[in-house]
């Protein structure tokens, strides 16, 4: 078994050993993601042999390691019916800015996909749809449709999925790593038959109209205009 | 999250086996959603996120529409975190 101590913190104290565990060959257990798993926990949670994108344990333990870890847990699983909306709530907890894709999967692959194998980029951008519909803790006006995100360092977005894909398909969220190929950070597995919530432009409009004082649109206040003038020696007209 | 920068202070350090309470004052109409926290001693700040010093905060409203709240009734967190290390033979981390 493959350990590594490299002192991530266990947030989560309540139950730190449950969940998420799967030994190679079986199905990975389900998504958790009200705690968030220690170094030690993610061992137990990845084949040893191909853990960090299909590399083997011997070359990557000769070389510097980088991995993207989801709450704290390796290649985790969100289980969504087909054309179910399901919104992802995301947070880039890290210094560098992430490229994130979406990626199709063969459920016959998802054990070795699961851990590890990587994807070309022709292989991205099908299977799911994308909508963001905030960022940085602000809704947009309107959801906006996109293939590709950009995640920079501390960046939030609230994005909303619909997988089309049937039951025997899956779809990473996949971001870059090694060699130009794609490295799954969350996977979506489509199981049963939903029904898309529709359009949702007309209610997040009514959200735009609600911000907070600090988020107000000052430009056309003349008052902070003149102040803006005075203090900052911007010029003015 | 919309705080002070006198509150969110990036020069005091807390060492080893210390313990610190930080006070933030977050206005009444804050706009709901996703934000996050983490350690903001400067030149660490990386480091310290490496290691797990972060987390979600949800900011929520009591005003929101009905299909928001429905659609995020089932929203799931997703703290995406960024890990480089070295490991040896023995699966542990040399330095």
């Amino acid at each position: 078994m493959l350990t590594i101590h490299c002192g991530f913190m266990a947030i989560d104290g309540v139950n730190p050993t449950s969940d998420c565990r799967a030994t190679p060959g079986q199905a990975a257990a389900a998504f958790n993601l009200a705690k968030i798993h220690s170094l030690d926990e993610i061992s137990l949670l990845s084949d040893p042999s191909t853990f960090l994108s299909g590399y083997t344990l011997a070359t990557t333990l000769a070389n510097f390691t980088e991995v993207y870890l989801t709450n704290g847990q390796w290649q985790p699983i969100v289980t969504v019916a087909q054309y179910q909306s399901k919104v992802l709530r995301m947070v880039n907890a890290g210094a560098s800015t992430m490229k994130l894709y979406m990626v199709p999967i063969i459920r016959q692959r998802r054990d070795r996909l699961s851990r590890g194998v990587t994807m070309s980029f022709a292989q991205a951008n099908k299977g799911c749809t994308m909508n963001i519909l905030a960022a940085d803790g602000v809704f947009f006006a309107a959801p906006r449709n996109r293939s590709t995100i950009y995640l920079s360092a501390g960046a939030r977005y609230d994005i909303m999925f619909e997988c089309s894909a049937s039951d025997n398909l899956m779809a990473a969220f996949g971001s870059v790593l090694f060699n130009k190929q794609i490295h799954p950070i969350v996977i979506f597995a489509v199981s049963g038959t939903g029904s898309s919530i529709g359009s949702l432009t007309s209610a997040l409009a009514t959200i735009a109209a609600t911000r907070p004082a600090y988020l107000a649109d000052q430009s056309s206040i003349s008052a902070v205009s003149t102040l803006m003038c005075t203090t900052a020696k911007v010029r003015c007209q | 999250m919309h705080v002070s920068p006198q509150e969110d202070d990036v020069i005091t350090a807390v060492t080893g086996g210390t313990m610190k309470s930080y006070t933030y004052h977050i206005p009444a109409d804050h706009a709901p959603g996703m934000h996050w926290y983490h350690s903001h001693f400067h030149g660490a700040s990386a480091v310290h996120m490496q290691s797990g010093m972060v987390g979600a905060i949800l900011v929520q409203s009591s005003s929101l529409p009905t299909i928001i709240n429905t659609l995020y009734s089932t929203a799931e967190l997703a703290v995406l975190s960024y890990h480089k290390f070295i490991a040896d033979t023995y699966g542990e981390c040399s330095r």
